[in-house]
């Protein structure tokens, strides 16, 4: 009777203490997890630091635009471009005041990508220059689900690589052509 | 902030509407009386807002616009990318699902047999009904009278299309491609004549149903500026509204109805 007693109250205690334990071995480890991935992210961001203009986070080669430099600095356009085109956005629609000046149209016309393809990158394509970083990034975008993701003189056909070169003169100085080509 | 600004523009807009109670004369009355301050018309800085000195408009001669002719109707849908979805439908039924936002339609007089054909599109009205009904604020007019759906507000509820007396919205209900920069539009959104405010606003002055009539029956103008070509030619020979009783005084005109 005792010894069933003391076993009963030995029972009790020890799985009190393993539902306890389990309870602060799962809440530990979230706040493992979510320290691992703040630590992570806190990790990649400073490792790319915009180390030049043509590398994401994770040290990829990105799509180099037409022009010489963006509307707004890199860094401002990375953070803050989503803001830029909102505001734009209703300007346009409801004003009908149409600058160039954060038009998704000239990010459109300047941001023209060929894919591994050898046709231009839609924006199903990786390569596309919005879909490589909000790819990598998670984050997704319905823009395109109305508004064109390439160029006006894309449009009527597929152009192959060469074409694309040729309507593009600064995309064969990028190293992101130079891999494409190796590709090829 | 801009948003605000056009949100109080729109309420102000319902305000004086509803001050004015349902006389549909007050409003007509006080609709023309903008129309008699002469001003001239040039292309539009692409940074300034768009203003109410304007008020762009359609006049439709009926007499010049040729039976079986559907020249803009095809210039409209060329110009916003309006194309048929291929669902392996047979040509007719493929056809009659295709966007339009210009209708070809007929009148026809029982008693004489008379015929008249005319283009029938967003008339874009001084007092839109589908303003009025939209719940979220994507219906909405610009200062210069062109009624438009900001597709990016819209929830494709349908009110609009429902309020509106000329049937001139339609709902987009596919996935669609390939759409055009100048016409961005998609699945589950209403769209409508835009009176092509992208060339309105680029100062062509002119739109691409009017352009491709070769029958000079559509004339494209400012209905503010008496010295424009519309506002002569309906001072000369007058020109109706589409069920003017409603009094939404509408942009676009007819003429030999």
């Amino acid at each position: 009777m005792f010894a069933q007693l003391a076993i009963s109250i030995w029972l009790w205690v020890i799985t009190n203490i393993t539902v306890g334990l389990f309870v602060n071995i799962r809440q530990l480890s979230k706040v493992l997890l979510a320290s691992a991935i703040l630590l992570w992210s806190v990790g990649s961001f400073a490792a790319s630091n915009y180390s030049g203009p043509n590398r994401d986070a994770s040290g990829n080669i990105v799509p180099t635009p037409k022009g010489e430099k963006c509307v707004e600095p890199t860094a401002d356009m990375r953070a803050n471009h989503m803001e830029y085109l909102l505001h734009k956005r209703d300007k346009t629609m409801h004003e009908g005041i149409r600058t160039k000046q954060h038009s998704l149209v000239e990010c459109i016309q300047c941001h023209v990508t060929p894919g591994e393809d050898g046709k231009v990158a839609r924006i199903t394509n990786e390569k596309h220059f919005c879909a490589s970083c909000h790819r990598s990034a998670s984050v997704t975008l319905d823009c395109f689900e109305c508004h064109a993701d390439r160029p006006a003189e894309y449009f009527s056909s597929e152009l192959p690589h060469k074409d694309v070169f040729a309507l593009n003169p600064a995309l064969t100085t990028t190293p992101h052509v130079v891999l494409n080509r190796k590709v090829q | 902030m801009g948003q605000n600004d056009m949100n109080n523009t729109n309420k102000i807009d319902q305000y004086r509407r509803r001050l004015l109670g349902g006389s549909a004369a007050a409003v007509a009355g006080l609709a023309l009386a903008p129309g008699l301050i002469l001003n001239t018309v040039q292309a539009k800085p692409a940074a300034d807002a768009v203003s109410s000195k304007n008020r762009w408009g359609l006049l439709i001669d009926t007499t010049k616009c040729a039976d079986g002719c559907s020249d803009c109707v095809t210039a409209c849908n060329t110009e916003h990318g309006l194309r048929k979805i291929d669902h392996g439908l047979s040509e007719s039924k493929s056809e009659a699902i295709t966007s339009q936002w210009i209708r070809n339609v007929t009148l026809k007089n029982k008693s004489t047999g008379h015929t008249v054909n005319m283009p029938v599109m967003c008339q874009h009205c001084e007092n839109p009904p589908c303003v009025d009904v939209c719940p979220t604020g994507a219906s909405f007019k610009r200062d210069d009278g062109i009624v438009l759906v900001d597709k990016h507000i819209c929830i494709g509820c349908r009110y609009c299309m429902m309020a509106c007396p000329y049937k001139a919205r339609s709902f987009i209900h596919e996935a669609l491609t390939d759409q055009l920069a100048v016409a961005p539009r998609g699945k589950g959104t209403v769209e409508s004549c835009t009176l092509c405010v992208h060339k309105v606003d680029n100062g062509d002055g002119t739109t691409a149903c009017a352009e491709a009539c070769t029958h000079g029956a559509i004339t494209f103008g400012d209905l503010n500026d008496k010295s424009s070509l519309i506002s002569k030619k309906l001072e000369m020979s007058g020109g109706r509204q589409l069920r003017a009783e409603l009094g939404l005084n509408t942009g676009v005109r007819y003429q030999g109805l």
